[in-house]
């Protein structure tokens, strides 16, 4: 896993695979068809990217940047209001 | 029956890394109906939370309305909690999720509250896969408003009012592997030695966690003829594997160096 | 360019300013320039050449703009979530609401970038909708980041539930809506001041909403701005109302200013050390008395400071309870609230040292300039008027002064029911007969001439008819 720690998965079917989202459906289908539910871990992707990966956010939380950081100042401000003229 | 928990504990209780006792980990006492599913839930999560060493503050706790949102109350008292409103849970958890990436997210649901009003925003935070552990306490009915079928509720099953539900059952485990998921698991509340692994796992992915856990409402939908109830889970259970979770020896995993 | 440059012989219009408009226009594809030169010439040439130039008519350069600025509303607003502090935008895409994310995003991708590794300073999601949008921007609140969303009439509806949930739990929230034609999908396109009642109570059960009213693109920005000072200070959400007219289309303004000196007003939050040197805190005590508890982030404390934030009742532990003691504290409590904020944001802009006419006009946002030529009008045929401009609500005791030292006031605003009318009866007490309305609901923007004629008519309605006292 992305943090380092382990899953050890002993697998009681052989035709599934729990990183293959394709046989993790065909053994979820399967399982309803004969009238059982399912349990376990039935799939992972150990390469998963949240949304801030995908949004590209700063590492640090946002609720700890301080008004230097967040607030660009009366100069940036004044080279917008020359743009608007 | 008392609802104030006892303060004194046994001088040897066993102590995490961080030198916390179960009871750090623990809430106020469940005022659910004696037998609930969510019970087994709740104490899955402290006996988690215990042994993976994390700090009760630096976790979130999200939820919705219903019987299976309540639950936050009886774990984690020292997290922050945050019962929003009817189905809208994900929204909420990704706002707080986008102002602070450090926290851990535990958001608890039920069926009524994630496969109905909030499938939309189910789908939608999934489909963006947001860093939480989600956990539906699945039990085919709403509780709370005194037990009508749920969106989970498999055609043919039979609650308490004894007829029978009409409409298709929706499956959140396979609606999450259609729509990307990046880690999906089912449980049930009465087989611990899975669901534990199976929760300590979901903590640590990046990513969004669903864990369904079919979780027997034992005053609306535990009779025969209900496909949600103790025996037919039981009965019916198939499990894809055995499963155990060794988390990360050194002190950088993210749990241990929470500020 | 041709018909350019014929124009421009015709109305003597500087030759130089139209060459750099080419040269502006043309940057980046400079092989263009000769040529469009070339046919602002040769219309120039023709026009000379064929008619009598210039003609009696003739564009003269003047220097009255001195350093004001053309900006659209929305992208001031956006530009004010930025200096604002604002790090989470959470949207739904509806005209006329749109540019408002859209101005943010532009602005925060130039001066929200880390420089160090190029990441983001800022979150801005697109939602699945306007539930969500408010819900993502509640929940960063929540979580100690200033987050907002932008909506118009249509999005507001959808976003009641999470508003009273914001309002009833004290959770900071900036939520700006650019007004557009309703009810319902209504005229997308048009603009009108018709969501202020939704706005002002939005929610079921006993709620009510701070709101702010920009009139033009500097207050868009500055009161923006000032809407997540007041959100974290209130510990409750605040409105941002503009419209259609202020949002997309561009407007004259002053220049946008920011004091450097400025620092953010986060409100009571209580940081670890605090918690510990408090001997037992409760998330809905009013410890100072102006019915503002202190709150606690998530995260800040190992042992203290934690809690339950939701919709359902509560007592001033934040502990669950329907006990009538209880409630009946807690609401009277929001009201001791609604009393401290109103002391406390921003007055009305009163026109006048002193008020000297027995009419006087009320108007906000975007009547604000029509109204004032209007004032104009009627006293060059002799009826002269004292002026009040709404900024904000809740309102201010100098509304009720200003309406009490006239026998009549006007009322303008752009809704078919007096909105505001009804607001300022309602939460003043004013007599509704003593506030004349002067209403506009076509879709397009009220003009002074319109404003003039139905005051005029009103006041000549009033000369011939008894008074009802």
């Amino acid at each position: 896993m992305h943090d380092g720690s382990k899953i050890y998965l002993n697998k009681l079917n052989k035709d599934w695979d729990p990183f293959s989202r394709f046989s993790a459906v065909n053994r979820l289908y399967k399982a309803k068809a004969e009238g059982d539910i399912l349990t376990g871990l039935i799939y992972i992707d150990e390469k998963s990217r949240d949304l801030h990966d995908m949004i590209c956010t700063i590492k640090k939380p946002l609720n700890s940047l301080t008004e230097k950081e967040l607030c660009p100042g009366n100069a940036a401000l004044e080279s917008i209001n020359q743009d608007h003229r | 029956m008392t609802y104030i928990k006892p303060k004194f504990h046994h001088p040897e209780l066993p102590t995490n890394r961080l030198g916390y006792t179960k009871k750090e980990y623990e809430g106020v006492i469940s005022t659910l109906c004696a037998g609930c599913g969510h019970d087994s839930i709740s104490a899955a999560i402290v006996q988690s939370c215990f042994e993976m060493n994390i700090e009760p503050h630096k976790v979130a706790k999200m939820s919705g309305i219903g019987c299976s949102s309540k639950t936050p109350a009886y774990f984690l008292s020292n997290s922050h909690g945050f019962n929003s409103v009817h189905g809208r849970m994900p929204s909420v958890a990704t706002g707080a999720n986008l102002a602070n990436c450090d926290l851990l997210y535990l958001g608890v649901s039920g069926d009524g509250d994630s496969a109905s009003i909030g499938m939309g925003q189910l789908v939608h935070a999934i489909r963006r896969n947001l860093n939480i552990t989600y956990i539906v306490m699945n039990n085919g009915c709403y509780g709370l408003t005194k037990g009508q079928d749920s969106a989970t509720a498999d055609a043919g099953s039979i609650n308490k009012t004894g007829i029978a539900n009409e409409f298709n059952a929706i499956d959140l485990c396979g609606l999450a592997l259609e729509l990307g998921a990046t880690f999906v698991a089912r449980s049930f509340s009465g087989d611990k030695s899975q669901l534990i692994p199976l929760i300590k796992a979901a903590m640590s992915h990046k990513g969004f966690a669903l864990i369904d856990v079919v979780s027997p409402c034992v005053t609306f939908n535990n009779n025969t003829g209900s496909t949600k109830s103790y025996d037919y889970v039981r009965e019916h259970m198939e499990a894809v594997g055995t499963f155990d979770y060794a988390p990360y020896e050194k002190k950088s995993q993210l749990i241990m160096t929470a500020k | 360019m041709v018909y350019v440059g014929a124009l421009s012989a015709l109305l003597d219009i500087e030759h130089q300013v139209l060459k750099d408009i080419i040269a502006s226009e043309f940057a980046k594809k400079p092989k263009l320039i000769p040529l469009n030169e070339y046919a602002l010439q040769l219309g120039i040439d023709y026009a000379k050449k064929n008619y009598a130039c210039p003609l009696p008519i003739k564009v003269e350069r003047r220097d009255l703009i001195g350093d004001l600025i053309v900006m659209e509303g929305n992208a001031a607003t956006g530009l004010g979530a930025i200096y604002g502090g604002a790090t989470v935008a959470a949207w739904y895409p509806i005209t006329p609401s749109t540019s408002v994310v859209g101005g943010f995003e532009k602005y925060a991708n130039k001066l929200r970038i880390d420089k160090e590794t190029g990441a983001k300073k800022f979150a801005v999601v697109q939602a699945e909708d306007e539930l969500a949008a408010i819900g993502m921007a509640i929940g960063a609140n929540w979580n100690g980041a200033r987050g907002f969303t932008a909506t118009s009439g249509p999005g507001l509806s959808l976003m009641n539930e999470f508003l009273g949930l914001a309002y009833f739990a004290e959770i900071p929230v900036v939520l700006v809506d650019v007004q557009r034609g309703g009810p319902s999908t209504g005229m997308p396109t048009r603009t009108q001041q018709s969501d202020i009642l939704m706005a002002a109570y939005a929610s079921h059960g006993d709620t009510k909403h701070v709101l702010l009213f920009p009139c033009n693109p500097k207050e868009c920005f500055e009161h923006t701005a000032l809407a997540f000072d007041y959100a974290d200070r209130y510990q409750t959400p605040v409105i941002v109302m503009t419209d259609l007219d202020l949002g997309m289309n561009e407007h004259l303004s002053p220049p946008l200013v920011w004091n450097d000196e400025r620092q953010y007003d986060k409100g009571k939050v209580l940081s670890a050390a605090q918690l510990d040197t408090v001997a037992k805190w409760g998330r809905y005590l009013d410890v100072d008395g102006d019915g503002i508890p202190y709150r606690t982030i998530p995260g800040t404390h190992p042992s203290k400071g934690s809690f339950f934030t939701r919709g359902s009742s509560h007592d001033e532990f934040a502990r669950y309870t329907e006990d009538s003691n209880d409630y009946v504290k807690s609401m009277d409590r929001l009201n001791v609230k609604w009393e401290t904020i109103k002391n406390e944001i921003i007055e009305p802009e009163i026109y006048q040292q002193k008020n000297e006419h027995s009419i006087g006009i009320i108007f906000f946002g975007t009547t604000t300039y029509a109204a004032l030529e209007a004032m104009d009008l009627l006293k060059e045929e002799g009826i002269e008027t004292d002026a009040l401009r709404i900024t904000s609500f809740p309102f201010s005791a100098s509304i009720l002064e200003f309406i009490d030292a006239h026998e009549t006031v006007f009322v303008i605003e752009q809704n078919r029911d007096a909105q505001m009318k009804k607001i300022l009866t309602q939460e003043l007490e004013v007599h509704p007969k003593k506030l004349v309305s002067v209403l506009n609901y076509d879709g397009m923007p009220i003009t002074a001439n319109y404003i003039h004629k139905t005051i005029e008519e009103k006041l000549k309605a009033t000369i011939s008819k008894p008074q009802l006292v």
